[in-house]
């Protein structure tokens, strides 16, 4: 379907992406290696959860065992691997429950969340960067700078906390806690407005500048003068080429969204993957941490690609593939 | 590009923000509904409290941490229970407290007639004996196993190594374990040595009636809501990760809980939680020092709070093997020269100044007597001066070792400055990740010469207190201090066994101001509980052991009806 839309150049596309896709594999291995190295490395293991309870050295000696951690690192990692390529990515020291399982769980919040937050973030600040372009030093351009500033500049967390108290105690509009079944627009709307900020922020500054540029150019003057009505001369001639940096932006952005949603989803309770990440590495968690790691990198590599694609329909120029 | 006037433009943002800053600031006012005065239980009342977290496990025969003991604690119930305000071992399902041979090596504990799983089928004496014997199965690796290495054949099967034994060999090893279902109602235990703290030990979470076609049946899901079947006040019926839980009252129980429902949900963030709490979306919340001023600051939560002791004292320990601590004086002069009172009025503010030795109030053993290690600035500088010149040397360079966060530098940076006033040391702070410093206060050969630390009770005995932790080698504290007085150990040992209730406790007494006196760690103070309670909940009894709210009388709590 895809090469369908590409037209041009869908041969080479297609054999582009194959060939991207095959790339992944040996960035998986080298992420999956780093990542146990590091996480092994670290100081501390998953049975040094409290330092004021301390486990009987004999109990930590049957864990060990039990978990195959008494084995050479080496050994441990081929057997990770053996068994990742089945994808079965083992069971979470901490939870005693299987990874894929966990993962199952928070992965889809998580996706949600992000994906929303990106949809939110590209509509408002895509038409805002466009109008501030067209519409330049007018009240719209300061007002979308004023809030592009605050989206930056202010920390989530301090952001987040601001609207609970305003829209969930003090003005009783909206609940605060979980997710409920990801139906619950109600529940949805803080979370997923405090994680578009500093997106929509930066998409806005980047949309407006690279817009100025594009309506700065030769092109676009010799449309005017053909003749050409205001309207189409955006849409068809300059818009198009002010979307490559921003979709240069959006490829990392997205994976920026799902990996960053961390802060958010503990305020808000959200039962994702991203407060799960950062807790199963406090806690030593290999599996977990191995596990999220690759699906992250996986995700990036699938975002960039993305990106790469969608170039090559927003300026034919662009010989994707050669 | 003319240049716009935009003064007063973001003048007036800048009040608009100032503006909802002071608003959201100021706090908003706990509007709580109108209740009526009656204290009408609602048969069909609903409590909402906050789990904190997702626990790691609830299976009672694996389990270790509070959030994981108030969920077992809910749905099972185990042979003994503990009085809230003494904290004696009572017989729950028990009949009555268990018989002990003349030796004390033989328990034998007589089940009430007539027990049932909230699903209705009968609990009999094999199902608590299945119970106890999987605790001790290496195949089950628990954490709390250790509570029970006291029982025959109990640590000789768990420390054996699943993959590579045999299966006859592990067979063999379970055969010899002292855990025997008589009768339908009777269980007997088996012990190594005489051991009068076992009573305690068995209203703990690692001894409750598992059954065994749940476990068969669910495999590594059978602590999902639909086999995870108990004895308890409440069942669990709904379990969603991350998100909550919801009990529900077991009718089949003893003696049916007042309340309906039990919802739990789970927010990590206090300040979220507090949040919650003040908009009537939690009926519980705890309370932490930063929240106080908060409090204290209007009425009505100020009416809501409620103090509850914890079991529980902090310690900053020395290294006792190397200079400088290795000399008792100059031990002794640390632990005398901060002002504990002080400190908990200005740092800490939740919990008790420790000035009775290391047990804390509300548990057996407390010595209100010892006050070896009271604050003493003219003593603590006549100990420093008698301190040999060799330890005083090494006072240069120290550093105080802690588990990193905004929080405990605060507390550390306090004592630091009180030390530096008493004796003109400097002494660096050396915060480490808290995960790495759990693995350095591990071992002796690791432990910093200066750490915080602090010790929470397993179950309420001076057993656990006083020979767990200090006795030396194999103590949790003592070995990583390395603190090793022969007396203190014969006279534990000695008290351990005693069957003589008063001899018992006096050995105890003697041995903990010699522990004080000797100065491995400087008590700083007994940990305590504050949090809030909506005026609609009620029959809520506290007690210092608590895991979950009214951990003991869970049955009894109660909504009164909303107006």
């Amino acid at each position: 379907m895809l090469v369908c839309v590409l037209g041009y150049n869908s041969r080479s596309m297609l054999k582009y992406t194959i060939r991207r896709l095959l790339l992944m594999v040996p960035t998986l291995f080298f992420v999956a290696l780093i990542t146990f190295s590091l996480a092994h490395a670290a100081p501390g293991g998953p049975f040094d959860k409290n330092e004021n309870k301390r486990l009987p050295q004999q109990i930590e000696d049957n864990l060990t065992r039990y978990y195959g951690l008494d084995e050479p690192l080496p050994q441990q990692f081929l057997l990770y691997l053996r068994n990742a390529a089945r994808l079965d990515f083992g069971t979470s020291i901490q939870r005693n429950r299987s990874v894929n399982e966990i993962i199952a769980q928070g992965l889809p919040v998580t996706v949600q969340l992000g994906v929303q937050a990106l949809l939110l973030a590209l509509l408002v600040a895509l038409p805002l960067g466009i109008v501030s372009a067209l519409k330049q030093n007018s009240g719209v351009d300061y007002g979308s700078l004023f809030l592009a500033t605050i989206g930056t500049t202010i920390p989530s967390f301090v952001i987040a906390i601001l609207f609970i108290y305003i829209f969930g105690v003090w003005l009783r509009l909206l609940p605060f806690v979980g997710w409920g079944d990801g139906l619950d627009v109600r529940r949805m709307i803080m979370p997923t407005v405090i994680l578009a900020l500093p997106g929509a922020a930066f998409l806005t500054r980047i949309t407006r500048a690279s817009m100025l540029e594009a309506l700065g150019q030769d092109y676009v003057r010799t449309a005017r003068g053909k003749g050409l009505r205001e309207g189409t001369v955006i849409v068809r001639h300059a818009l198009k080429n002010a979307l490559i940096p921003v979709a240069t932006i959006v490829g990392p952005a997205t994976a920026g969204l799902i990996t960053g949603s961390f802060i958010i989803e503990t305020l808000f309770s959200i039962p994702g993957i991203g407060r799960l990440y950062i807790i199963s590495i406090n806690a030593r968690d290999y599996p977990i941490i191995m596990a999220t790691t690759l699906l992250y990198a996986f995700l990036i590599v699938i975002a960039n690609l993305s990106v790469d694609l969608v170039y090559g329909v927003l300026d034919p120029r662009i010989k994707v593939g050669s | 590009m003319t240049q716009r006037r935009s003064g007063p433009w973001s003048i007036a943002v800048l009040l608009l923000i100032l503006g909802l800053v002071v608003t959201a600031c100021t706090g908003a006012t706990t509007t709580t509904p109108q209740q009526p005065a009656a204290d009408q239980a609602d048969p069909n009342g609903e409590l909402i409290t906050n789990a904190g977290g997702e626990p790691d496990t609830i299976d009672p025969n694996k389990a270790s941490f509070q959030s994981e003991i108030a969920v077992i604690l809910s749905v099972y119930e185990g042979l003994m229970t503990l009085d809230p305000a003494t904290l004696k071992p009572m017989p729950a399902t028990a009949a009555k407290d268990p018989d002990i041979s003349a030796d004390g090596l033989t328990w034998k504990v007589t089940l009430q007639p007539g027990l049932k799983y909230s699903d209705g089928s009968p609990l009999t004496a094999a199902n608590y004996a299945y119970g106890f014997t999987r605790t001790c199965d290496p195949a089950t690796a628990g954490d709390y196993a250790f509570v029970l290495y006291t029982i025959v054949g109990c640590e000789e099967w768990n420390g054996m190594d699943v993959k590579k034994a045999t299966k006859a060999e592990l067979d063999a090893a379970k055969a010899k374990l002292g855990v025997k279902a008589n009768s339908a109602t009777e269980i007997q235990f088996t012990l190594k040595e005489a051991a009068p703290y076992f009573k305690s030990i068995l209203y703990m979470w690692v001894g409750m009636p598992v059954r065994e076609s749940d476990v068969t049946k669910g495999g590594d899901k059978w602590t999902e809501p639909a086999t995870y079947i108990g004895n308890g006040p409440f069942k669990m019926t709904e379990w969603k990760h991350n998100e909550k839980f919801v009990f529900e009252r077991n009718d089949n129980y003893r003696k049916p809980a007042k309340l309906k429902k039990w919802t739990r949900v789970m927010i990590n963030e206090g300040a979220v939680a507090f949040a919650a709490y003040r908009n009537n979306e939690l009926d519980v919340t705890g309370v932490a020092a930063e929240d106080i001023r908060t409090v204290e600051g209007d009425a009505e939560l100020k009416a809501q709070v409620q103090d509850v002791g914890s079991l529980a004292t902090f310690y900053y320990g020395f290294n006792v093997t190397k200079p400088p601590f290795d000399d008792n004086n100059l031990r002794l002069a640390f632990a005398k020269s901060f002002d504990r009172t002080a400190y908990m009025r200005d740092v800490q503010k939740i919990g008790k100044p420790a000035e009775g030795g290391f047990i804390p109030p509300g548990m057996p053993g407390y010595d209100a007597t010892d006050t070896t290690q009271k604050f003493d600035l003219t003593e603590a500088k006549k100990l420093f001066d008698a301190a040999k010149p060799a330890s005083k040397d090494a006072l240069k360079g120290l550093k105080f070792t802690y588990s990193s966060s905004a929080r405990t530098k605060t507390r550390v940076e306090w004592v630091t400055q009180q030390w530096k006033t008493a004796f003109g040391v400097d002494i660096a702070l050396d915060p480490v990740d808290r995960t790495a410093y759990t693995a350095l206060v591990k071992k002796p050969e690791t432990t910093p010469q200066l750490f915080s630390l602090g010790w929470i009770a397993d179950f309420p005995d001076q057993q656990n207190w006083l020979t767990t932790v200090w006795i030396s080698k194999s103590g949790v504290s003592g070995s990583r201090t390395g603190y090793n007085n022969p007396e203190f150990d014969r006279l534990v040992k000695a008290a351990d066994k005693e069957p003589d209730a008063k001899k018992r406790d006096d050995t105890y007494l003697q041995a903990g101001k010699i522990l004080s006196k000797d100065a491995p760690a400087a008590w700083i103070y007994y940990d305590a509980t504050k949090y809030l309670k909506k005026p609609w909940v009620k029959g809520v009894v506290n007690s210092s052991s608590d895991a979950v709210l009214g951990q003991f009388k869970m049955a009894e709590i109660f909504v009164t009806k909303k107006g």
